[in-house]
């Protein structure tokens, strides 16, 4: 896992009647709180990214179905580990602290729901991007042709984010 | 404390009456069956906007920006199985802000914060993952959620959970006010084994007195 990113196992009480899970007590983590938090549903076969933060502490937690990760570190040249694979699944939660300058696809084999908070709130401004398929990203995704938003089809080569990136205004974690 | 607790009971699909620009409702909302229904003061609805990207559907669910009395500590993901019945409970000391994700839940409300106009004032609605809406529940307002079928929600604390922050009685306590579409739901056991309505009523009036309850 590149350092910074966090994968924290989520403890779920159960009884006769379901079950409940804390998903974020702001005293566990001294990562930024989220001040916004979105639910996202998606279908089979969707990838959403890749995308990157400058500012923003993305805090993921998948509650129905299973989303595959995509993680890769841009925040150095050579990082110790730039790249990973992650699995969140509904049946087991779990907690993905997502730092900024970690870039991130999130790939949706089956129906899923995902529980996102970000501790900015979102302008369009915060986000670069680009191709999910760019092998610079050392990713081997379970999917060879996933759907897709217009923006994210149209997204740009690995290399010209890495140009963005440095011109772009510093990444803050 | 008991009887004559009901004054006004409202159940049917959940229609705000929303401010255009705000999408914001405060303590006002419409029923099919009772047009003027009311919501204990303070209790704040807000409808939320869907959108779509690409083949996804993204749900707003809170931010931090909006007119809510709620700076969450805390948030929760609960799961329930259908003829559950969670509650009733009231907290002396912190907001509860909710989002259905999936299914239907009952939500029935009842003020207990003596010197409130709404005080006593029982209210429910339906709230359904189909409509998404958020809803904030302050501290003194007594809740119960009914789930017919299997149902999510994601739900913001003010402050840290602890088991002392909850007070709680009977579901069934006729003095709330409440209709449910059940006689025998599935209960926790310190549900089960709740107080009546009068204790209840008890204890959040004193919580209220020490000032613990800042609603």
């Amino acid at each position: 896992m590149p350092i910074g990113v966090r994968l924290m196992p989520l403890t779920t009480h159960s009884d006769s009647r379901g079950d409940l899970t804390e998903i974020i007590r702001n005293e566990w983590h001294e990562s930024p709180p989220p001040v916004q938090w979105l639910v996202t549903r998606s279908g089979p076969n969707i990838m959403r990214g890749v995308h990157v933060h400058l500012r923003n502490w993305d805090y993921a937690c998948v509650v129905a179905g299973e989303i595959i990760v995509g993680l890769h570190d841009l925040r150095a040249t050579r990082p110790a580990v730039p790249s990973a694979l992650v699995r969140l699944s509904g049946a087991r939660l779990q907690a993905l602290i997502i730092p900024p300058g970690i870039a991130h696809g999130l790939f949706s084999p089956g129906e899923s729901t995902l529980l996102l908070g970000a501790s900015i709130y979102y302008d369009g401004t915060d986000d670069r991007a680009c191709r999910w398929d760019s092998p610079e990203l050392g990713l081997d995704w379970p999917c060879t042709a996933p759907e897709l938003s217009a923006r994210d089809r149209d997204a740009g080569t690995y290399s010209a984010l890495r140009t963005a990136l440095q011109t772009a205004a510093t990444i803050h974690p | 404390m008991t009887g004559q607790a009901c004054h006004l009971r409202a159940v049917g699909e959940l229609s705000p009456v929303a401010d255009r620009s705000a999408n914001f409702v405060l303590s006002s909302f419409t029923s099919a069956e009772s047009p003027n229904a009311r919501l204990p003061d303070g209790v704040a609805l807000r409808t939320l906007s869907d959108r779509w990207d690409g083949a996804q559907q993204i749900t707003e669910v809170y931010r931090g920006d909006w007119q809510l009395d709620v700076a969450p500590a805390q948030w929760n993901f609960v799961s329930s199985k259908p003829n559950t019945l969670r509650g009733v409970h009231a907290h002396p000391d912190h907001w509860d802000y909710l989002h259905v994700v999936s299914g239907e839940m009952l939500l029935g409300l009842h003020d207990l914060r003596p010197g409130y106009s709404t005080f006593r004032l029982a209210a429910q609605c339906h709230l359904s993952g189909k409509r998404p809406v958020g809803i904030a529940i302050p501290p003194g307002v007594a809740h119960g959620f009914y789930f017919a079928s299997h149902t999510t929600y994601f739900y913001a604390l003010s402050q840290y959970w602890t088991s002392t922050s909850e007070l709680g009685c009977r579901w069934d306590d006729p003095a709330l006010g409440l209709s449910w579409p059940t006689s025998d739901p599935l209960l926790s056991q310190r549900d089960a084994t709740a107080s009546s309505y009068a204790e209840l009523a008890k204890g959040v009036a004193a919580a209220l007195a020490r000032g613990s309850i800042r609603p």
